[in-house]
């Protein structure tokens, strides 16, 4: 099943929700693919340049003709390769061999590195980019405008809409040039105990992969996103809490130049507010951060309120993430992580106490 | 979870417990640093020990650490019981608390009593009506005169029916109704567990759109409450806007390897449904 979402930036908008959109208001949304296991792997052997064939590490149910992107593992993030599966070689089932449509331009690097008893895991990583429903902006003239298909998924009270995204494919998507038209873009609606974006493949977006706005206990979990522009997985004013991002794959984060001041560095995890949980996530590639904590004094944008204050929260879940091929930081905490446990007073201290912490 | 603000008091503490008897309790998790506020999965599936006992409790022995908002079972749910009859004793009283009086004969509840849906096939069908409908199940009655459908308030005439599957052929469906399903067995309600069969006004139908032709190039869709639309064709030109207030259904084909493609400027969902498939069932073409 294939959606193709028509229209550009002249095309006529609706009031919140914009055009080339599925737009979303106190709506129900089930898109379910059909599950793939796994959405993405790691290599088994180091793949060199003119390869033909790559060696997975787990047995995958993928098939030939499907597509595939494989992670830069050199210190340029977009050394990332699309690839079409030709052949696939499960004789050994939990080693797959995959044949490639065209060789290799660049080295994949696939080794753990052993130090003692702890290691290094540094396989580059295999994302499955191809599922059985897709969505996509028109290919004639999406990739041109940088004008692609969007989600935006807004109504304001908690759980007031309920959006299921389920391995589905999403191509040429993401509206560069506009602030608020991301791939998938849940708005300013409170908490969505009942939503959850698993197992998408998104490639080539001109506007982020997913964005989390005034939205909490949002579920991203085992999605691939390759070749996206901005920061991918991006929250955005600072009041998002406890969000569970799990083992999400992102390769290829570009920077844009169509958006924010912040995008011309951008991060494939950008987090404003720390009381949210990245655990098993993977940054293959991007041109400046990985993870991104960009704590900011106080709540901004819509949310601006003076008594929210980020840089001093408790942080949530922060586990088991790995980063590579970045073009400068893996992790960045910039400006300021102070967790305190009341985040918005002063620090005072007390002179005649010398046990206290901040004597 | 609710409030987590420090893991350190669930960690090690916090404990998911199952039991048969309510006295001897067995430890099925107990939560570790990773805990945190929201959804927390337990996948027993992978750790190849699926719980059987028939309570549950989520237990830390300190006061701090047991703040639990809501618990999901999903998977297989098992009876560690292999009676198939219950019996219970049966107590009536006039107002709450006064004058209780033991009824001498017990209620009996019997699995083989029980009649149960499992599935319904196909679980969409056209608002004209004549589709057969296969419903199956368990403890189906075999004289199809005692059972008794309806579905959105209009009824289904049985064909055939045995112990385990039952055959109607629906009815027309006139105007915008709500979804609904009633079975009947002599006027016993046949547990249906939430299944329903959609009335849907295909796509490929010319009694969807009044007689008419189905929508053409650039022209919008208006699906209000009530109605259910069944997307059952191939492609569709470059439609405007489609705004679902009713429910969108798009159906996949038998074929796993159908190709389909719908094309259009905007899908509006406003209060109402889209489909394209369910966590149940996925779409598959």
């Amino acid at each position: 099943m294939t959606f193709t979402m028509h229209g550009n930036i002249s095309s006529p908008y609706l009031p919140v929700f914009g055009n080339k959109c599925v737009a979303c208001k106190a709506c129900t949304l089930d898109m379910h693919g059909v599950p793939r296991t796994p959405t993405w792997t790691v290599l088994n052997e180091t793949a060199l340049p003119n390869a033909t064939t790559i060696t997975l590490s787990e047995a995958v149910d993928w098939v030939a003709g499907e597509e595939i992107a494989i992670a830069a593992t050199s210190y340029n993030g977009r050394e990332g390769e699309q690839r079409t599966i030709l052949a696939i070689n499960k004789t050994d089932p939990n080693y797959p061999v995959i044949t490639l449509d065209q060789p290799l331009e660049f080295k994949h690097f696939a080794m753990i590195q052993w130090y003692g008893n702890d290691f290094i895991d540094m396989r580059a990583e295999v994302g499955l980019l191809t599922r059985n429903v897709k969505y996509q902006g028109s290919p004639y003239d999406s990739p041109a405008d940088q004008y692609g298909a969007v989600f935006f998924l807004h109504s304001q009270g908690d759980d007031s809409l309920i959006a299921r995204l389920d391995h589905i494919e999403l191509h040429n998507v993401g509206q560069a040039f506009k602030v608020g038209r991301y791939a998938v873009h849940f708005h300013m609606i409170g908490a969505v105990h009942k939503s959850y974006c698993k197992g998408l493949g998104t490639h080539t977006s001109f506007n982020r992969a997913f964005t989390i706005h005034g939205t909490h206990y949002l579920r991203l979990m085992n999605n691939v996103a390759y070749d996206v522009k901005g920061h991918t997985i991006f929250i955005e004013d600072a009041v998002e809490k406890k969000n569970y991002i799990y083992k999400n794959l992102i390769m290829k984060t570009k920077r844009s130049f169509s958006l924010l001041n912040t995008d011309t560095s951008p991060a494939c995890f950008w987090i404003t507010n720390p009381d949210n949980n990245f655990v098993e996530n993977h940054c293959g590639g991007s041109d400046r951060y990985a993870y991104w904590y960009d704590l900011q004094k106080h709540a901004i944008g819509p949310h601006a309120n003076t008594n929210v204050c980020p840089e001093n929260e408790r942080v949530g879940t922060f586990r088991d993430n790995h980063a590579h091929s970045c073009g400068r930081y893996g992790l960045r905490i910039f400006h300021n992580m102070e967790p305190r446990k009341f985040p918005c007073k002063g620090v005072t201290y007390d002179p005649n106490n010398a046990t206290d912490p901040f004597w | 979870m609710g409030d987590i603000d420090y893991p350190s008091w669930y960690d090690g503490i916090l404990k998911f417990q199952g039991s048969s008897d309510k006295t001897t309790w067995t430890d099925l998790h107990v939560a570790d640093e990773n805990i945190h506020e929201g959804w927390n999965y337990i996948n027993f599936n992978e750790t190849g020990t699926i719980p059987k006992y028939r309570f549950y409790r989520m237990y830390a022995a300190s006061t701090k650490g047991c703040l639990v908002n809501e618990m999901k079972f999903t998977g297989v749910e098992t009876v560690d019981n292999s009676d198939s009859v219950y019996s219970c004793n049966v107590q009536v009283s006039l107002n709450k608390g006064q004058s209780i009086t033991n009824v001498v004969n017990n209620v009996t509840y019997s699995s083989a009593l029980t009649a149960r849906l499992d599935s319904i096939n196909p679980r969409y069908g056209t608002v004209t009506g004549g589709t057969p409908l296969t419903f199956t199940g368990i403890n189906f009655p075999t004289d199809t005169s005692s059972i008794n459908i309806t579905i959105d308030g209009v009824n289904c005439p049985v064909s055939a029916s045995s112990l385990t599957q039952i055959n109607c052929t629906t009815g027309d469906r006139p105007g915008l109704i709500p979804t609904s399903l009633e079975i009947t067995i002599n006027g016993n309600k046949v547990a249906t567990q939430g299944l329903v069969f959609r009335y849907a006004s295909a796509w490929s139908s010319d009694t969807t759109w009044g007689g008419e032709f189905a929508p053409m190039e650039m022209e919008s869709v208006f699906v209000p409450e009530g109605l259910n639309l069944l997307v059952d064709v191939d492609s569709t030109p470059e439609l405007n806007l489609i705004l679902v207030e009713g429910s969108i259904i798009f159906a996949p084909d038998q074929n796993p390897n159908h190709q389909r493609t719908f094309d259009a400027r905007y899908i509006f969902v406003h209060n109402g449904y889209m489909e394209v498939g369910t966590e149940e069932f996925p779409y598959t073409s």
